[in-house]
């Protein structure tokens, strides 16, 4: 999928009414080289991604370094602490005890790893409270499964041909939606 | 997963006429119109008890802990018993829906919404304990590392009170988020069936304007999948770090190697067991028998019979080591616990963690909801008494035999602990009546695979042969599910 | 403008702005508004502008001032200050404890000119430094809430004026008729007093002086007069004797002069290297006490058989030295007759004493002193003691006839209270003149017409003569809080004698004291040194002794006819150590003193042995059964306490509680058993009720032996062993597991962590056993100087008692006549504490001396340290104790059915100001909610290094002394740095075989040790395990 560098407003939206057909007509539009702008569905439908040739997430890799930056935060200010800054005597352990200071890193880590990758999570998904989304179609939360196609820029021709093959593939609905400006509120 | 399942599993959502926006009714539905007179009625009750813990809360501080029990040989002890018995019920929720979605168990995704809000109550109601247990809690922001105009003064990083600070405090946000996360797009369900604009806007703000295009799906998943990974061993941690409380002192009872994952088991089998309690409740309540069904009790039932058998196990090990040791004051500190002046609360401890859990060998009894929930209310009260066990009989009688001594409660003990319980039961009632209680979208998503509805269809051919193709005969249709899984898994 | 001063307000009542570098912000120089204005016209060359910039401000200051509100504080510095005293630096002053006859030689320890610690005075030959508990105990009594501030006539305040018109012309009036005037008194060994009592028999020649002890000792003194012709006590030296026999005398705890006597003992049954022999104590005995339970052997028996033993004994001894025998007793016991023949071995250098006041069984013990040819040896004439004078024939006649008397005047005594019939004396206080010299409030001087309000000791000149030729002084340490006057200045005044009591002291000194002693030859010398000191050694008194052992056989029978009404139960009261005869039973300290006997406080209760399991109570609930016993006409109901050693058939209860008068109905519990005194108390019945009482014990009965899963073993926490034994080996009994304790460090004593090392001090104690008599004197110094909080019954049932220090009872043998172990418990100091690694907030560390410290103000309350002390000698502050800070100022208790508060215990805490004059400065008072525990006397450490630095010399050894090392009379307790290979605890610990540490084998490594108790017998009893509930 191609996000479109210009805001898009004019959309052709494709319904249906279950994974395995929309996993099919995905497979069938693309090989008319439509290009599709966007899959909306009420649950993670498995396989679509290389389907719509959606590229892998990188987020877990993100996590990881967030993680290891917790390890490095915690293992070091703690060092600083007990071993430089305050160093007194515990129970007649040294003053720098590894051992002690295990369970806490890896908390850190943890805890770096989890914030850290909510916060990316939310700003690629644009997710915070308050956005208004665009809603192609009410119902893609509850039962169907969408497929939009830009149509800003296309001709009638374009857009025939796209609604000809949406038609094809068994889509329950064709409907064109147009949103007025870019944050519409909701209806 | 949407992959095939074979008809002869049963069916993990009930009733003929599911579909997916039967789904979305029957769950959302309890989120709207006026709550069910038993709702009323539960929640009058539970705001109420709420209140008297507060109360007590208050008290405690304005007397100080002297209202409490407590004397100068056993320093912990209601206090903690909670903060422990809470921490380890809280640990179900996240075990539910981390560890058995790495499993792939689907079973999970009827339970897991409300299991993970459960962790997410249980931790507040720990954390009261370990805070307000403080001789003076208004100085509680001591315990943590802040750079201070005190010259340089910092906490003690060997204490296992302070290993506990950053556990709790972690565990509860990563669960938050974990729990959190998955309920956007549920929000979002919510708000395109909404009617009224504020109840669109308000749940549009809780769904953080969730779509649900496949760009974000894929992350989600991603996002699940790691934070599950994290909250995994994160839950082992943090009970693990509870139990050094203990592990890591000198008391004899206290001082035992075994105690990590033991106190891991026994979180679980709590845990569990008050997962049941709540579900079977909110089924009633909500009358949700077709998303948690008797299949979920028994999954649920198996999983409490395993881990009160290996608490079990970890008992008796206890009285060995302690007996093979030949260290008289581990000797005398077990015989003490299972025969001194509390040998009472060892005996509540064994009969309903280790003996009535055996029951679950029968599958009649593992599926019967009137067992199970008479069972789980068992467990609840066993794992508190062993908990109590461990911190008051070791510490009553421990090294110099001139300070021993014997502890009895107050009312304000029992109030605190009934106060939490009944500010658990507020929050929860609260969640069951605005959120909603299963995880829709990932209902949806074992919809085709494992409803009854679904498995049905499945034997009746259809138009995308090549997707289904194996749908004719279950041998190569087995073969293809295989085949079909292998591909999933690549993506 | 330049070094200028600024004030707000008026001067002396709000503090400076100290703005200036100089010392003045240690407030050394007093804000003076003279001292402020010249140092404005001097260091300011004050032009007109800068006059009126002054103006200008003084005005805007005075007027915020004015209008601030301005918090009103209880100090007022001085304006001239005395040039002795630097605030922050302690002054000592030697005084001298005396209460009745009983004495303890002390040092006051003020501060900014509070007393704030009673001391042992090392000068003194008599106590030599050691103290018990009613003497440290006595400072707060100066601050007493029960204190009368003014004279007072017919329970309304007065002025002096008022009460010496009154009193001197009622008794001008009474002794110009001839009417009998009476001078009772406790007895008085100060030589001053008796002149000033003598001065006012001149003036008032019908005035009589009776002398009277609440605990009689009128039998033994008798028994002098009759068998040596002098009413004295003869000077017992423990010291010089190898062999002690006491027929219940409890020398150590109550009777006579017990820190003397626990000095003397002590000396030698230290054992060491170099000494390797003791002295052998023999207690025959009915109720247990502190002695006894030092005694290698015990014999107990009844009240009634006291007396038998006592006959026996005489009988063996007499057969052995060819005398004739008295009656014989028909009473058999064979442990008698071996301690005869262990009499007999050792003659010469035995000493045979008796706690029976009964003039027979005296001239009996007498008589076998005499035998033993003990006299010249351990009992001397050379300087008899004078502690115990009282009279009962005179006692009794005065209560018999009070109708005869016009006018009666009491001092140091309480017989209201103290009188077998004290209701009845009471009574006739109201008909006739009755004055009372008192200092606190008791029942003697509510019945009084006339209180004439003494002053504490501790604001008083007083001298005191214990043994003769022996005076110590008394000399004022604050000036009188109140509207008080020492009894002796009364005396004087209304005899006409206008000279205040110094000067006359001063002026008998000069004329009596003067020639008495050659060791100064000027009076002035005399005065200043003796003062300083303390004591002076006078001349011994030429005393004619005419010994005379005729009629032992007419003793013999008449003490044994002074027992044939004894029946099945026989009922014994006690003195307890702490409380004694009940003077200062209205002191939180002594009241909240767990007894060393039975570990219980605040009240007193039915004492038995362990023979009848029907009386014994549930160890853990605490719930003591409550019997009813009745002795002749009298019956009370008192919760019954199971004592192991005490005799079958017998039960006692303790004097001294009870009170009705006193300043906080706290201080009242408990049954007053004086009235019992002329009962038949040989036979009693008692009879359980249904009912149940819970007493504030603060230890339990526990074995050391107990059945574990392994079976049964034993908990190695005091070590002790026999002479014999140690004889031959000095590491006997000193054993960890199958190791001795010196293989065990070298093979077992094995750790992961390097450890740090403690360069500079490194602070260890040293505790012997073998040397520590449980007196729990060490107990009370340790509340006094930390500012331990008293907690109040309650409390202490709900076992939050609040002690540093806390004396632990350990028994081994046969529960019907065990051997009784004491060990001091305190924080342990561990160089490896568990308490410190369990801190969250690290509140409790280690210091580089090795000291285990709390820092109160980070302790933030988990309680954490408290559960993983293995020592259990961390105290949590349940509520606000100390009136430290707290949201609620009240100070409650909660029982667990009903919330009460008890406003009373304002006044027993450290909550009232006047109270608050006691607090030792240099101690933090703990806020509500916090750990505390023995801080090893962090203050006393840091004074003496402070000292040392500002001398510029080496820090010597025994410079620091703690306070629980102070007071013990037995130098059982030895402090210092183990760096200072010279110190005396450096060497024990190095090369001592006796010593240990508790529970080592946890690695904790502990700083404070102890050394193994030798026992002079021929082998430690063997543990029978008794099967019953008491010892669960």
């Amino acid at each position: 999928m191609s996000v479109a560098a210009v805001e898009n407003n004019k959309f052709i939206v494709g319904l249906y009414d279950h994974e395995e057909k929309l996993l099919k007509a995905i497979k069938h539009i693309r090989s008319k080289g439509i290009e599709i702008h966007d899959a909306l569905s009420p649950f993670p439908v498995h396989g679509i991604d290389p389907i719509l040739g959606l590229k892998d997430t990188r987020l877990h890799t993100a996590g990881f370094f967030f993680g290891l930056t917790g390890t490095t935060t915690a293992l070091s200010v703690i060092t600083f602490i007990s071993k430089f800054n305050y160093p007194i005597i515990i129970g007649g352990k040294p003053f720098w005890a590894l051992p002690a200071y295990i369970p806490v890193t890896f908390e850190l880590t943890v805890l770096f790893a989890s914030v850290g990758m909510v916060t990316t999570y939310l700003i690629r998904n644009k997710l915070w409270p308050g956005r208004v989304p665009r809603i192609f179609d009410k119902r893609t939360t509850d039962n169907l499964f969408a497929l939009t196609f830009a149509i800003d820029d296309k001709s009638t021709a374009d857009i025939d041909k796209i609604k000809s093959v949406l038609g094809e593939t068994g889509a329950l609905e064709i409907n064109t939606k147009e949103f007025k400006d870019s944050d519409e509120p909701l209806n | 997963m949407s992959t095939y399942e074979s008809p002869i599993r049963e069916a993990l959502i009930k009733g003929e006429d599911t579909n997916y926006s039967k789904i979305t009714d029957d769950i959302v539905r309890n989120t709207e119109g006026t709550p069910p007179m038993a709702w009323m009625i539960a929640f009058a009750l539970a705001s109420a008890t709420a209140l008297f813990g507060v109360f007590c809360l208050f008290y405690t501080v304005w007397k100080g802990i002297g209202v409490w029990g407590l004397n100068k040989t056993v320093d912990w002890a209601w206090d903690i018993t909670n903060f422990v018995w809470w921490i380890g019920i809280g640990h179900a929720g996240t075990l539910i829906s981390a560890v058995l979605l790495l499993f792939r168990q689907k079973w999970r995704t009827g339970i897991n919404r409300a299991a993970e809000a459960m962790t997410i109550f249980a931790v507040i109601c720990a954390g009261l304990f370990p805070i307000f247990h403080m001789g003076r809690v208004w100085m509680a922001f001591f315990i943590f590392p802040y750079p201070n105009t005190r010259g340089p003064l910092w906490v003690n990083f060997n204490s296992p009170l302070l290993w506990d600070v950053f556990a709790i405090s972690t565990y509860f946000t990563v669960s938050l988020l974990f729990w959190y996360s998955g309920l956007m797009p549920d929000f979002a369900t919510i708000r395109d069936r909404a009617k009224t604009a504020r109840r669109k806007m308000i749940y549009n703000i809780l769904s953080f304007g969730w779509v649900g295009t496949a760009k974000q799906w894929q992350r989600f998943e991603s996002l699940s999948l790691v934070l599950a990974g994290l909250s995994t061993p994160l839950v082992l941690s943090v009970h693990t770090i509870v139990s050094f409380d203990f592990a890591t002192s000198v008391v004899p009872g206290w001082h035992t190697t075994i105690f990590p994952p033991y106190f891991v088991a026994g979180a679980i089998f709590s845990g569990f067991a008050m997962v049941q309690t709540l579900m079977l409740i909110t089924r009633k309540i909500f009358n949700l028998q077709n998303y948690i069904t008797t299949a979920h009790l028994e999954s649920m039932n198996k999983v409490i019979v395993l881990t009160g058998s290996i608490v079990g196990v970890a008992y008796i090990t206890e009285l060995v080591i302690a007996w093979y040791s030949g260290y008289l004051y581990e000797q005398y500190a077990f015989y003490n616990r299972a025969l001194g002046p509390y040998k009472w609360a060892y005996i509540s401890m064994m009969t309903c963690n280790v003996i009535s859990p055996q029951v679950f060998w029968f599958k009649k009894i593992r599926r019967s909801v009137f067992y199970s929930f008479l069972l789980s209310i068992f467990v609840n009260i066993g794992m508190w008494f062993e908990r109590f066990v461990i911190i008051v009989t070791s510490l009553h009688r421990d090294f110099l035999p001139s300070s021993w001594n014997y502890f009895t409660p107050t009312w304000v003990d029992a109030g605190l602990y009934v106060g939490t319980i009944g500010i658990f039961f507020t929050l929860f009632l609260l969640f069951a009546r605005t959120f909603p209680v299963i995880a829709i979208a990932e209902v949806k998503s074992i919809f085709s695979s494992s409803a009854e509805t679904a498995k049905s269809k499945m034997s009746d051919p259809q138009d995308f042969s090549d997707v289904h193709s194996h749908s004719h005969d279950s041998g190569h249709g087995a073969h293809a599910a295989v085949h079909h899984d292998k591909n999933f898994n690549e993506q | 403008m330049k070094e200028t001063k600024y004030w707000k307000g008026l001067p002396g009542t709000e503090d400076q702005i100290a703005n200036q570098t100089d010392n003045n912000e240690f407030g050394e120089i007093t804000p003076e508004l003279s001292g402020i204005t010249e140092s404005i016209s001097t260091t300011a060359n004050t032009g007109r502008r800068d006059f009126l910039k002054m103006l200008g401000f003084s005005v805007t200051a005075a007027t915020i001032a004015a209008s601030c509100k301005m918090p009103v504080k209880k100090s007022i510095p001085y304006v001239f200050k005395p040039e002795e005293i630097i605030p922050g630096m302690a002054n000592y002053y030697s005084s001298a404890y005396v209460n009745g006859g009983d004495f303890v030689s002390v040092l006051v320890k003020t501060r900014e000119g509070r007393p704030i610690l009673a001391e042992g005075n090392k000068m003194s030959t008599i106590t030599q430094g050691g103290m018990h508990a009613q003497a440290v105990a006595s400072v707060l009594n100066l601050y007493s809430l029960g204190r009368f501030q003014k004279p007072m006539i017919d329970g309304k305040a007065s002025t002096w004026k008022a009460v010496d018109t009154k009193v001197s012309t009622e008794l001008a009036a009474i002794s110009g008729a001839g009417g009998r005037i009476v001078i009772l008194t406790g007895t008085i060994i100060s030589p001053t007093t008796k002149k000033a009592i003598a001065d006012f028999k001149t003036k008032y020649p019908t005035a009589e002086h009776i002398q009277y002890d609440a605990i009689s000792y009128s039998g033994l003194l008798d028994a002098n007069q009759k068998t040596f012709g002098l009413r004295a006590i003869p000077n017992y030296r423990f010291d010089a004797a190898s062999l002690i026999l006491s027929f219940g005398a409890d020398f150590m705890g109550t009777w006579i002069s017990p820190v003397e006597f626990a000095a003397d003992y002590i000396k030698n049954r230290k054992v060491s290297p170099e000494v390797t022999t003791m002295s052998r104590h023999i207690q025959v005995e009915s109720m247990t006490t502190l002695t006894g339970s030092n005694a290698d052997k015990k014999i107990p028996v009844k009240p009634s058989d006291e007396v038998n033993a006592v006959i026996n004994v005489y009988n063996a001894i007499a057969t052995k030295a060819g005398q004739a025998t008295v009656v014989n007793s028909g009473f058999s016991n064979k442990d008698l007759d071996a301690v005869a023949e262990e009499l007999w071995a050792a003659r010469g250098k035995s000493l045979v004493v008796s706690g029976s006041n009964n003039t027979d069984v005296q001239c009996l013990i007498n008589g076998i002193n005499n035998m033993l040819g003990n006299y010249g040896t351990t009992i001397l004439w050379d300087r008899p003691s004078y502690q115990k004078q009282g009279d009962d024939k005179a006692v009794a006649s005065l209560v018999a006839n009070m109708g005869s008397v016009k006018a009666i005047l009491m001092a140091e005594c309480n017989p209201v209270y103290s009188l077998a019939d004290g209701a009845k004396f009471g009574e006739a206080l109201g008909k006739t003149l009755s004055i009372y010299f008192g200092e606190r409030k008791n029942e003697t001087a509510d019945k009084s017409k006339v209180v004439a309000a003494t002053n504490h000791y501790l604001e008083n000149w007083g001298d005191a003569e214990p043994k003769a030729g022996i005076i110590a002084t008394q000399q004022p340490t604050i000036s009188r809080l109140f509207d008080t006057r020492s009894y002796q200045e009364s005396l004087l005044v209304w005899a006409g004698i206008n000279t205040p009591y110094d000067e006359y002291m001063r002026a008998n000194w000069d004329s009596t004291i003067m020639p008495m002693q050659t060791k100064y030859n000027t009076s002035l010398l005399l005065w200043d040194n003796t003062i300083h000191d303390g004591e002076i050694i006078c001349n011994a008194p030429v005393l004619t002794i005419t010994p005379n052992f005729a009629d032992m056989a007419a003793c013999a029978t008449s003490a044994k006819n002074s027992i044939a009404s004894r029946g099945a139960i026989e009922l014994k009261l006690y003195e307890k150590v702490g409380i004694g005869n009940g003077s200062n039973t209205d002191n939180p300290w002594l009241l909240e003193l767990p007894d060393p006997l039975t570990k219980c406080t605040w009240e007193n209760y039915l004492v038995t042995g362990v023979s009848d399991e029907k009386f014994f109570h549930n160890p853990d609930h605490k719930e003591f059964k409550i019997a009813q016993v009745t002795v002749g006409s009298k019956s009370f109901k008192l919760p019954v306490y199971c004592l192991p050693g005490v005799p079958a058939g017998m039960f006692a209860v303790a004097y001294g509680f009870g009170r009705t008068v006193s300043a906080n109905k706290e201080f009242q519990y408990g049954v007053n058993v004086y009235n019992l005194l002329k009962e038949n108390t040989l036979n009693v019945k008692v009879e359980l009720t249904n009912e149940v009482a819970p007493l504030g014990c603060t230890q339990i009965h526990h074995l050391l032996t107990h059945k574990g899963l392994g079976g049964y073993k034993t908990r190695h926490i005091i070590k002790e062993t026999t002479l014999d034994a140690y004889k031959k080996d000095q590491a006997s009994e000193n054993v960890i597991g199958e190791h001795s304790r010196k293989d065990w460090i070298k093979e077992e004593l094995v750790t992961l962590y390097p450890g740090h090392t403690y360069p500079g001090h490194h602070w260890k104690m040293v505790i012997d056993l073998n040397s520590c008599i449980g007196c729990a004197a060490c107990v009370v110094a340790c509340t006094a100087e930390n500012n331990v909080s008293v907690v109040g019954r309650d409390q202490v049932i709900r076992a939050r008692e609040m002690h540093w220090l806390r004396i632990d009872k350990y028994y081994t043998g046969d529960q019907n006549n065990p051997q009784v172990t004491f060990q001091p418990m305190l924080c342990q100091h561990c160089d490896n504490a568990p308490c410190e690694n369990v801190c969250p907030v690290a509140a409790t560390n280690h210091s580089t001396e090795g000291i285990n410290q709390m820092a109160y103000n980070r302790c933030i309350g988990t309680r954490y340290c408290a559960n993983n002390c293995p020592y259990k000698v961390r105290r949590f502050n349940w509520y606000d104790y100390a009136d430290a800070d707290s949201f609620d100022k009240k100070y409650y208790t909660e029982n667990f059915e009903n919330i009460k508060e008890l406003k009373g215990l304002d006044t027993i805490g450290m909550q009232e100001p006047l109270t608050r004059m006691l607090i030792n400065p240099d101690v933090t008072v703990r806020s509500r909610g916090v750990i505390e525990k023995c801080s090893m006397c962090a203050q006393r450490v840091q004074a003496g290094k402070l000292e040392a630095k500002r001398a510029g010399e080496v820090l010597k050894d025994g410079a620091i002394r703690t306070a629980c090392q102070n007071a013990c009379p037995t130098n059982a307790i030895q402090f210092g740095d183990y760096n200072n290979k010279e110190s005396v605890v450096a060497k024990l610990v190095d090369h001592d075989e006796r010593i240990f540490g508790v529970i080592e084998e946890i690695h904790t490594l502990p700083n404070v040790l102890y050394m193994t108790k030798v026992r002079n017998k021929q082998k430690i009893d063997d543990f029978s395990f008794p099967e019953n509930l008491l010892f669960s």
